[in-house]
């Protein structure tokens, strides 16, 4: 019986000490005091007013936003394309090409942004910025997207190309009306896994951003200065954003038919 | 006359002149000819890996030869892209659309051609009942079984009209109940539409059942083209005799006009001295029990019956000789009372003619 009792209590102690301070973020987040500490104050929206309110933030939301979505437009594009070309040469070759593109995920962050401010700032001579930091957001999202571009292609069948073009369609037609439909939602997927991906990212963005913030850079700039409650309203709100996007993610990326 | 019209009607479809193909150092398909005639069902027969999806898929533009050309209908097609080539094909795993319901499936090919959409739906349903699928326009293709998928892909490929419509190994992955009924479909289909269809497939019996014009082919080279029984009663090559069908193996030595098996049997058979190689058809053998013998020998061999396997429709009977020789003999209809069971001493002989000389191996 008490045998029975331990791991379901151990997981339940795991669970709440890493679910614990983001519950406790989101809570407070919405707590009207100014001390982030019990006893909590009424409920109250100030701190979210205060950070709409806020030019810092703006231009930092403005920043991550302007960065993320050419990241997962990039990234989808080219990942997308390799994941498929790869699949369709139905060779030994196509795994370890897929793997030499994911090797930047096995690299530090650091190492990434460390090369890449050599890179602008010494041999290219231009200057930090976004895009900079979209440069370092494709090298690691692309990868993921290939994964699940790759992931997808293993369970298609490549014979209905052929049918396609036997039927009188050109290469093109036969991408349109026979690829894409049955692919569509993977690369949908992969999309919003990159926006959330690059959202989040916080060393590459640190490093080669130059002047401004983005959101991640914002917050830790933040927590350096005051510990401001306002901090618990920008975590919610890149938690609800980067959930919500990874479920909907998911949700489109499981294998359908 | 009459001949110069009857060369005019033989003039083929589909002409293939000295085409191969290679991939790399290997070599799929050695140089062939093929002639296919218009409204022929030809069936390319022969053991997995020989080369007939390549060959096929040459036919249909998927792949370019190595060397020669291609001909349909008088026009040079060597190099053109499958889609605008005047052949559909239904492939080994079908290769159906399956983010489409059947009827989408079946007008693909017309929706391409931006046909309008009343002719679509009309020819739609026309194919549809050629196949007998009705009913199940509108469902998804995942919710077909094997057999219901095939005749979509058959569908598909057939609302085209194409001028040939090529079948690889459509039929392989049912069971043969549902096989034969296909094949049945397969036949009255070709008889209804006037087509004309090249079919691969690695079963003699389909091949058999299904076709006016058979290509038997062995490691990329074609081993022989003919009617399909007269493949089977004269087969060219050992290959040929071995693969369609059972077959008895008698190898001898020829010394002017004379022919002496190994097994005994001496007869005349005019050709170059040297090695002979003779098949023969199981089922063309005469058996009798020895003690029937009249005093005088026969041309055939005398032995001792090893096995006798009753097939349902018929016996086959091995029979060994003193020297080791084996023969295979099969009966329509074995009669008990013939005195034939294992052990018992017989004699076998052949008509003249069942015997047939093949190219050494
Ligand atoms: N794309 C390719 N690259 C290299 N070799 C190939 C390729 N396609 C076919 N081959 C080789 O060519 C030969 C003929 O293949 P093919 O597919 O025509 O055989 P098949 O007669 O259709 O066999 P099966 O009955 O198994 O379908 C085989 O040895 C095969 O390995
Ligand atoms: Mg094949």
């Amino acid at each position: 019986m008490t045998r029975r009792l331990v791991w379901p209590l151990v997981m339940t102690a795991l669970s709440a000490f890493l679910l614990g301070p983001l519950i406790l973020v989101v809570v407070f987040s919405f707590n009207s005091n100014e001390l982030i500490s019990f006893p909590m104050g009424g409920l109250s929206l100030r701190w979210y007013h205060q950070l709409i309110g806020d030019d810092a933030f703006q231009a930092a939301l403005l920043n991550s936003l302007a960065i993320a979505l050419p990241t997962a437009f990039i990234s989808t594009v080219t990942g997308a394309l390799a994941a498929y070309t790869f699949a369709e040469w139905r060779t030994r070759f196509g795994l370890p090409a897929l793997s030499v593109l994911g090797l930047p995920v096995l690299l530090p962050p650091l190492v990434i942004a460390i090369a890449l401010v050599v890179l602008f700032a010494r041999w290219l001579d231009l200057p930090l910025g976004r895009p900079a930091v979209i440069c370092g957001h494709v090298l690691v999202t692309q990868p993921f997207v290939a994964a699940v571009v790759a992931a997808r292609m293993a369970s298609f069948d490549f014979t209905v190309l052929e049918a396609a073009r036997d039927l009188g369609a050109s290469r093109f037609q036969t991408f349109v009306k026979v690829t894409l439909p049955q692919i569509r939602a993977a690369i949908i997927g992969a999309a919003l896994i990159a926006f959330a991906l690059s959202l989040d990212e916080f060393i590459i963005a640190v490093f080669t951003i130059g002047g401004g913030n983005t959101l991640s850079t914002f917050v830790w700039g933040k927590i350096k200065t005051t510990l401001d409650p306002s901090i618990n309203a920008i975590a919610t709100i890149m938690l609800a954003m980067t959930v919500s996007l990874t479920l909907i993610a998911l949700r489109l990326t499981r294998y359908r038919g | 006359m009459s001949e110069a019209i009857r060369a005019g009607e033989a003039e083929p479809l589909l002409r293939l002149s000295a085409v191969s193909k290679r991939y790399g150092a290997a070599t799929a398909l050695h140089p062939i000819d093929l002639a296919v005639t218009k409204g022929s069902f030809t069936a390319i027969l022969g053991p997995s890996g020989c080369g007939k999806s390549t060959l096929l898929r040459l036919i249909a533009g998927f792949t370019e030869p190595s060397t020669g050309s291609i001909e349909i209908a008088g026009r040079d097609v060597t190099r053109l892209v499958p889609e605008k080539r005047p052949t559909n094909m239904v492939f080994q795993g079908y290769g159906l659309f399956p983010h489409m319901t059947v009827a989408e499936n079946v007008g693909f090919g017309l929706t391409i051609a931006r046909r309008s959409r009343s002719e679509i739906g009309e020819r739609v349903a026309e194919t549809l009942a050629l196949v007998r699928l009705e009913e199940l326009a509108g469902r998804p293709i995942q919710a077909l079984s094997g057999g219901q998928q095939q005749r979509v892909a058959l569908a598909r490929a057939l609302i085209m009209r194409p001028l040939i419509l090529l079948l690889d190994e459509p039929l392989a992955a049912l069971d043969l109940k549902l096989r034969q009924a296909m094949q049945t479909e397969l036949r009255r289909i070709h008889k209804e539409t006037n087509g004309t269809f090249v079919f691969v497939t690695h079963d003699q019996g389909e091949a058999f059942s299904l076709a006016d014009n058979l290509v038997v082919m062995n490691e990329g080279r074609i081993e022989q083209i003919g009617r399909p029984q007269d493949v089977y009663i004269r087969p060219k090559t050992l290959f040929v005799s071995q693969f369609v069908g059972d077959t008895n193996i008698l190898e001898g030595t020829r010394r002017s006009g004379v022919v002496e098996l190994a097994a005994g049997p001496r007869f005349a058979s005019a050709g170059p001295d040297g090695k002979v190689t003779f098949v023969l058809r199981p089922e063309t053998v005469r058996i009798r029990p020895a003690q029937d013998l009249p005093s005088s020998p026969i041309a055939g061999i005398t032995g001792t019956i090893e096995e006798l396997h009753l097939l349902g429709d018929g016996a086959r009977i091995t029979v060994t000789a003193p020297e080791g020789h084996q023969l295979i003999v099969r009966l329509p209809n074995p009669r008990f009372g013939d005195g034939l069971a294992p052990g018992i001493r017989v004699a076998v002989d052949w008509a003249d003619d069942a015997l047939t000389e093949v190219g050494a191996p």
